[in-house]
């Protein structure tokens, strides 16, 4: 077992890991009998960890979709995963009008609502839920800890820089305080 | 919120498929993909310019 799966699986290990869409999309474009997306996927097999996921990443892919045919392949994928999805919480609604006033104060421009989702399942589950995504410019470290970064080698055609996400209270009550003091 | 569980889900009951039906299934999904933009060339490209030509 390589450094890079062992201390992965460390630190996914017995958690629930929330599956962003982007990998979800690299996995389909991607997944063959070998290479790394192979290596990652085998590797979420052998881990004791849950991928789950969200209506809204659900949503995202399979919006968009014209043909029937796709969209079911598409699904079948989404319950190769894990069939089940996340409940939305309650705070849903106060959180994600909150964190897009954080975003709009840093100049974080492109996330979108299933950007904020995830954020409300790594801050209602702070201990239980790290996000693993590759886009990571709307996953600032500004209010998470990025605990474990995987890289996929897809055979020379790209590389992929997997991370994992944990929820940092302490940094985000810190900026929202500066933030309301100064606006 | 339970300290173990989210959705009910404990951490030992992942279900995930076996990586060679995944491999199938992505597979089978840019094959459909292939075809569908095949499709769109030669028969719904072409209809569209036609009906942009015809009406401009």
């Amino acid at each position: 077992m390589g450094d890079q799966v062992s201390s992965c699986l460390g630190v996914i290990g017995r958690k629930h890991i929330l599956i962003d869409t982007c990998i979800l999309i690299d996995l389909v474009a991607h997944l063959s009998e070998e290479g790394g997306f192979f290596d990652f996927y085998t590797m979420l097999l052998q881990s004791d960890c849950v991928p789950i996921i969200s209506p809204f990443i659900s949503y995202e892919l399979l919006s968009g979709e014209l043909s029937i045919k796709a969209r079911k392949v598409k699904e079948a994928i989404l319950g190769g995963i894990e069939a089940q999805e996340l409940p939305l919480p309650q705070e849903i609604y106060e959180w994600t009008q909150e964190f897009s006033w954080v975003y709009a104060s840093q100049k974080w421009k492109d996330a979108k609502m299933v950007d904020f989702s995830n954020l409300v399942y790594l801050r209602k589950y702070p201990n239980e839920v790290l996000l693993a995504t590759t886009n990571h410019k709307d996953f600032s470290l500004k209010i998470l800890d990025r605990v474990f970064t995987y890289t996929v080698d897809d055979c020379d055609k790209k590389i992929f820089n997997i991370s994992f996400y944990k929820w940092n209270e302490q940094k985000y009550t810190s900026l929202v305080t500066k933030l309301e003091h100064l606006l | 919120m339970e300290k173990t569980t989210v959705n009910n889900k404990k951490t030992d009951e992942k279900n995930m498929a076996p990586a060679a039906e995944m491999v199938r299934l992505c597979k089978e999904y840019r094959e459909i993909k292939k075809e569908e933009k095949k499709v769109w060339e030669t028969k719904y490209r072409p209809a569209l310019e036609s009906l942009a030509e015809s009406t401009s």
